[in-house]
């Protein structure tokens, strides 16, 4: 009896394709009003810079478990458990193989060796210190992958971008930064409709290299680029027309205020650090 | 190349202007002049002045007349620049540095104006096109500009969202005074609306004055579609399709040569299916028309009928084969669909190129290539233009007919058409209702999805009535020689006008 190992293998090129883009589609801003999704951006900016200088900085297995377990909690408490699991299920081929080299090659070898070779100037061994890094190193992975997931999952761009205009980055810089994130999703979806109007015309694209076929990229290259440049210079008249100049500096009608949420995950996130330094949990491995 | 000419045009303050035009006989230029958008953003130059509100347009930057020119562009997907509706309608003011409350009191009352409150907390891509255009507006009038000046805003409306913004910019005559502008070719319902008509042609104003019956030629066209009975309920509300009276059930063929049957299809993410439970044939001599609001799904319809989308139940037959199994390429060999936007397929260095690129793809001789391009190219009136131009600098009425043109050279039994009238004139569209009638005649299967229903109605067979997701309606009418496309000769000559 043959047994699909891929379950899509069964559907048909396109249907697989459309599943492909859907585990990558996880990652992505998904709108909601839990407790997370009202947390003031900036709360949420502070706690990804400082959970990410506290996974990288301890490399003790038990702090790193306890961050994780403080992430998986807040997606869960934020009903995003399942959701932030299957993003982080993404990761795991790379989880795997840190975790694998991080056993054999392990700086913090310690205990009775169970496995030990010397292949030219390598040296794998196993040793019970060493699976203890090795796990404390997926986890380093999985706390880095896991507050990411969450920050974007629960951030809009243009929430990241208000609270960046809110923290004084000026106006020009912010804008624009919002704009090129939003066009990304303008860029693919154009290419999409070129690629689909191109194989109506008759270009396989579902079979062979694209790559590699100079008339087939510039049956896609050249409507995308178009379609682009006309964009931009459509977006530049429009902002021109409403009044937009660089160098102005402009009001901001919704102003994000700090609320009791926020000032609950900040001392959580002041309780975790201070613990962390009274008990040296930084710098050991 | 002179888009402009002799323009001479003063316009009072509180007016509603309609200018009207064939395609490419300058009205989009000259909406650009109203703002500084010419000669400031736009290549080439200007000669002579454009006085708006006592400033010169020369004297003064694009930005500077932002608080009182408000001008919405064609597309209305390219002129929003934010990601949501509430921060769109922001922008404007925000950039004005207003404070925090006044910013909210204006977005209120422009939301309760245009009838948008609901699309507040919403993201700009989920919006539909008539859903965009009315959030650019708001977002245009909550800077409260003393003119609003709109570039052909009912190109991409259904026919019940035409009439709202018809009836929404009476509202603003009368309650705020704005002086407005709007250039379109589809004129019908903003006819008994406007204090004034212009007609431009060949880029000089060929008419300037009040809409009466006494007009000369192009007006006289634009009465006709207000004074015909069958139109003018058409025109008037969401049931726009012609009169039932004349169903005639009937196929032109009994063997179908496109078949869906019990098509469901929902997009990755959406919540409600776009298609549900959609069972149609389609006959060979039988131009099919397919109507529907904004999103109701006719583009999805379209897509299942090449592969483009695979249904999640239900099949798809060209013929006898289903389309699951056959790449989208190798289902061009029987169904050749043209995409909404001209834009995404063209790419050839030549005419000639891009019409040879479907052909050479399905593996047709030189010879059969360029037997079929001939008489594509003058069946499409392309015949002008020489064929060593290359169509990315082409005029928009002129890419949306070598775009089409690039469909017919494929000379497919199945031929799809997603909104082929997209930029098209009156006098153009007419002209390919009667090509379309005559591939039909060939026997071909022409399929048509289109929110212009005057066009709809001069070359279908069959009306198709698409409703979120669901074919609502679905009948045939009787074609007598000479019915649908009105008068040939009549036809011939706007063609010729509309080339000049």
């Amino acid at each position: 009896m043959k047994i699909p190992v891929n379950p899509d293998d069964h559907l048909p090129d396109e249907k697989r394709k459309t599943r492909k883009t859907r585990r990558l589609e996880i990652l992505r801003f998904s709108p909601g009003d839990s407790f997370l999704h009202r947390l003031d951006p900036r709360t949420k900016l502070l706690v990804l810079l400082v959970v990410s200088i506290i996974a990288l900085l301890s490399g003790a297995l038990p702090w790193l478990i306890l961050v994780f377990l403080f992430e998986l909690s807040l997606a869960i408490t934020s009903h995003l458990g399942n959701r932030f699991l299957r993003a982080l299920s993404l990761v795991s081929p790379l989880l795997i193989l840190v975790i694998v080299l991080d056993s054999f090659f392990s700086k913090a070898s310690s205990g009775p060796v169970y496995f030990s070779l010397q292949i030219g100037f390598l040296h794998p061994e196993v040793t019970p210190g060493g699976m203890v890094f090795a796990l404390a190193m997926g986890f380093r992975l999985l706390t880095l992958a896991g507050i990411s997931v969450l920050f974007i999952m629960t951030t809009s761009h243009d929430d990241f971008v208000r609270s960046l205009r809110d923290m004084g980055v000026p106006p020009t810089l912010t804008f624009s930064l919002g704009y090129a994130l939003r066009s990304i999703t303008i860029l693919t979806e154009d290419t999409r409709n070129i690629m689909d109007a191109q194989r109506s015309r008759g270009l396989e694209l579902d079979h062979g290299n694209i790559v590699g076929n100079r008339n087939k990229l510039a049956a896609i290259f050249i409507p995308t680029t178009v379609s682009m440049l006309k964009h931009s210079k459509n977006t530049a008249d429009a902002m021109q027309a409403r009044g937009f100049r660089p160098s102005m500096s402009h009001s901001c009608y919704k102003s994000q205020k700090l609320g009791r949420p926020d000032g609950i995950i900040v001392l959580i996130l002041a309780a975790l650090v201070i613990i962390l330094l009274a008990t040296n949990g930084f710098f050991t491995s | 190349m002179t888009a402009l000419h002799h323009i001479n045009l003063s316009i009072r303050s509180g007016e509603f202007v309609l200018v009207t035009g064939p395609s490419g006989s300058g009205k989009s230029t000259l909406a650009r002049c109203l703002n500084g958008l010419i000669p400031h953003a736009t290549k080439g130059t200007m000669g002579g002045t454009v006085i708006v509100n006592g400033m010169d347009t020369r004297d003064h930057d694009v930005p500077e007349f932002a608080s009182q020119v408000g001008m919405v562009f064609q597309d209305p997907g390219t002129q929003l620049v934010t990601g949501d509706v509430e921060s769109e309608i922001a922008f404007g003011l925000e950039i004005r540095n207003l404070p925090g409350p006044e910013i909210r009191t204006r977005l209120d009352r422009v939301a309760g104006i245009l009838r948008i409150r609901h699309l507040l907390g919403r993201p700009i891509r989920d919006l539909s096109w008539g859903e965009r255009q009315r959030v650019a507006v708001a977002s245009v009038l909550a800077v409260r500009p003393s003119l609003l000046a709109m570039d052909e805003p009912f190109s991409g409306l259904d026919a019940s969202a035409a009439q709202n913004l018809a009836e929404l910019l009476t509202g603003l005559k009368a309650d705020l005074g704005t002086t407005v502008i709007i250039f379109e070719h589809r004129t019908g319902s903003l006819f008994p609306i406007a204090d004034r008509l212009v007609v431009m042609q060949g880029g000089g104003i060929v008419y300037d004055g009040k809409p009466g019956p006494s007009d000369p030629a192009p007006i006289r066209e634009n009465e006709g579609f207000r004074k015909n009975p069958a139109v003018t309920s058409i025109s008037s509300g969401p049931a726009n399709l012609p009169d039932p009276g004349t169903r005639t059930p009937g196929r032109q063929s009994p063997v179908p040569s496109l078949s869906l049957r019990d098509v469901q299809y929902r997009y990755p993410g959406a919540r409600a299916p776009a298609l549900e439970g959609i069972t149609v044939d389609f006959y060979p001599g039988e131009i099919t028309i397919i109507s529907g609001a904004n999103g109701s799904g006719k583009t999805t319809l379209l897509k299942h009928c090449n592969g483009l989308l695979l249904p999640d139940r239900g099949n798809v037959y060209l013929g006898p084969e289903p389309v699951r199994g056959k790449t989208v390429a190798a289902a061009a060999h029987t169904v050749g669909l043209l995409n909404q936007h001209a834009d995404y397929q063209l790419f050839g260095s030549t005419i000639a190129e891009e019409l040879a690129f479907g052909p050479r793809n399905l593996g047709m001789t030189d010879s059969e290539t360029d037997k079929n391009r001939e008489n594509v190219r003058r069946s499409c009136f392309l015949d002008h233009i020489d064929p060593s131009t290359p169509p990315l600098s082409l005029s928009g009425g002129e890419k949306q007919r070598v775009a089409i043109a690039g469909i017919l050279t494929m000379d497919t039994p199945v031929v799809i058409l997603d909104e082929p009238t997209f930029g098209l004139d009156p006098g153009l569209k007419r002209a390919f209702a009667l090509l379309f009638r005559r591939l039909s005649d060939r026997g071909k299967t022409v399929i048509i999805a289109t929110h212009d229903d005057k066009f709809g109605i001069s070359c279908g067979d069959r009306f198709i009535r698409v409703s979120a997701g669901r074919i609502e309606d679905d009948y045939r009418r009787s074609r007598a020689p000479g019915t649908g496309c009105r008068n040939e000769q009549e036809d011939v000559r706007e063609v010729t006008t509309a080339r000049r």
